[in-house]
């Protein structure tokens, strides 16, 4: 356990690194939004499907996850007057809800 | 800016611009520091009806091993990381930023919900985990 458990928090601590080393890609590029951030859901979706059940985590939870995990990258991506002024993306910004609306739809029915 | 180059077209030197006019825009700051505000508070409301959420779950989980053991450990680490990357870029512009001190307050509410709630959701499912295995 101790062993897994220093693993996991190496794990942890070198993503974290790679994260804000490049931080301003995972931010701003459509390809980490889509890709890293939007996708939090699948691999709970594939959990369930191979063990063939419906029980996971409750809709607040798993729309709780996503909001706190994606409010930011999308606040970015489609307000205009955002106080980075950063310039927006609208239809990347709609995939990303779209991708995750799915997966929740997905996951609850 | 505008740069402007300089006649000397033809010199085979290296071209340096003849003339540099600066444009500046005004900014209102008082509309600047309430779209930092505004951001703040959403963002602060979030992470905290986030961590009502969580108690529930971990209660719920702590009881009921089932449910931790159905739970995606890479689902609530990808989370982890994010929300501790989140921490770090907002304690960043609040200290480098010269009008972002409001964005203090949600660097610190995402640092308590990865290293206190989230870390905690995280080590219950994977005991229930470990255990199962």
């Amino acid at each position: 356990m101790r062993r897994r458990l220093t693993t996991f928090y190496m794990i942890f601590y070198l993503s974290s690194f790679v994260f804000i080393a490049f931080q301003n890609w995972f931010l701003y590029s459509p390809e980490a939004l889509l890709i890293f951030n939007a996708t939090l859901l699948i691999p709970q979706i594939a959990k369930n499907f191979a063990n063939r059940s419906r029980r996971g985590p409750t809709f607040q939870l798993a729309l709780s996850l996503c909001a706190v995990q994606s409010f930011m990258p999308i606040y970015l991506c489609m307000c205009p007057s955002n106080f980075m002024e950063h310039e927006t993306d609208p239809i990347t910004g709609i995939y990303a809800v779209l991708v995750m609306g799915a997966s929740l739809l997905v996951l609850m029915r | 800016m505008i740069l402007e180059n300089s006649n000397f077209e033809d010199s085979p030197l290296p071209k340096f611009p003849s003339r540099i006019s600066l444009v500046l825009e005004p900014k209102m700051l008082d509309v600047y520091m309430e779209k930092i505000a505004n951001y703040s508070f959403v963002m602060t409301m979030l992470v905290m009806a986030s961590f009502f959420v969580m108690l529930g779950q971990i209660k719920v989980i702590s009881e009921n091993h089932s449910l931790a053991q159905s739970l995606s450990l890479v689902t609530l680490s990808q989370n982890l990381i994010w929300n501790f990357f989140f921490f770090t870029i907002h304690f960043q512009l609040s200290i480098q930023g010269e009008y972002l001190q409001y964005l203090g307050l949600p660097a610190f509410w995402y640092f308590i919900s990865s290293f206190t709630f989230e870390s905690r959701l995280f080590i219950l499912v994977w005991r229930a985990q470990l255990s199962q295995a």
